[in-house]
């Protein structure tokens, strides 16, 4: 009876386990390639907060790949407040393999809270992914590159809440 | 004389290295006029128009390609083809109609996006200097939709 017992939980901490593990953690497992050449970071900054006191986003994902391998795949700051003007996140580093032109960026959010005079607003950004490609050669000159989200034009009454739209711009 | 000449030669390769990767841009997206719209009955035409400009403070900008996902799996030519360029203060203006013929379509580019039932609609110019993307967002309703919320 005891043995059956210890069967019993230990079958349910496995199934607990394995339910417990989110598609986010599942990527973790992905292998990551390094090389021997500058690290190199990507971050997130935001613009022009207009009326926006706070802007909070948690962060649900970020990869970086290039020639087929993927460079980076783990979240380095699980939130940003973008309304923090002036300050640029850490998403990810990563170092380029020699030969790769390209880097293809994606960023994943898993939604925020936003802020104003008049009250709090929630963001629903669950399907959100920024994707964009940077260029090695260009992100080489100041070992960055940055994400500068526009966020007065990017959060859009909608709903219960706001919708997140992005408008950015990728600088190096 | 050699010295000299050498060394205007490098401030002109200089001066020109500035001025090429002197380029910005800003765009803006619409569905419809706005930036959020709502399919509310099928099949939708919808006109989306983007503008793209040039943002240098004293340089030309020039786009080297441009981006846009929704309008490569809708089989919709961009034009202005790239590369294009802009004068100081200079836009141009994008413009597409697109038919969305169900709400089956609708959802389906919604899941395409990893989304259950709107998508984003991005335009991206990548230039010498980085990337501007502008974006819209579609939001599909049900057939049955009679003017409530999603």
């Amino acid at each position: 009876m005891t043995r059956l017992g210890m069967g019993i939980a230990l079958l349910l901490g496995f199934l607990v386990y394995g339910c417990g593990r989110s598609n986010y953690d599942l990527t973790q497992t992905t292998t990551v390639t390094s090389g021997d050449g500058p690290t190199f970071s990507l971050r997130l900054a935001g613009d022009d907060a207009g009326d926006f006191l706070s802007a909070k986003l948690r962060i649900e994902s970020v990869q970086v790949t290039g020639g087929g391998a993927v460079l980076a795949n783990a979240v380095q700051t699980p939130e940003v407040d973008l309304a923090d003007i002036g300050r640029a996140h850490l998403l990810a580093t990563f170092q380029a393999p020699a030969g790769v032109e390209d880097v293809e960026f994606l960023v994943g959010f898993a939604g925020g809270t936003l802020t104003t005079s008049k009250g709090s607003f929630t963001v629903d950004a669950r399907c959100q992914t920024l994707r964009l490609t940077g260029k090695v050669s260009r992100i080489t000159e100041r070992k960055h590159a940055v994400i500068h989200l526009d966020v007065a034009r990017s959060f859009v009454p909608g709903g219960a809440g706001l919708t997140l739209v992005p408008h950015f711009q990728l600088v190096y | 004389m050699m010295k000299k000449a050498k060394i205007a030669a490098a401030a002109a390769a200089v001066a020109l290295s500035e001025a090429a990767s002197a380029h910005e841009f800003a765009c803006e997206k619409t569905i419809e006029g706005e930036v959020v719209h709502v399919v509310e009955a099928y099949p939708a035409t919808l006109h989306i128009k983007v503008v793209v400009t040039n943002t240098h403070p004293t340089d030309a900008s020039t786009a080297l390609s441009v981006r846009d996902d929704l309008f490569a799996r809708m089989g919709v030519k961009v034009t202005p083809e790239t590369p294009f360029t802009l004068q100081v203060g200079e836009s141009t203006e994008l413009d597409a109609t697109v038919t969305i013929r169900s709400e089956a379509e609708c959802f389906r580019l919604s899941r395409a996006q990893a989304c259950t039932s709107s998508f984003e609609d991005a335009f991206q110019v990548l230039f010498d200097g980085g990337v501007a993307q502008c974006a819209a967002r579609l939001i599909c309703m049900g057939d049955d939709y009679a003017g409530g919320k999603e």
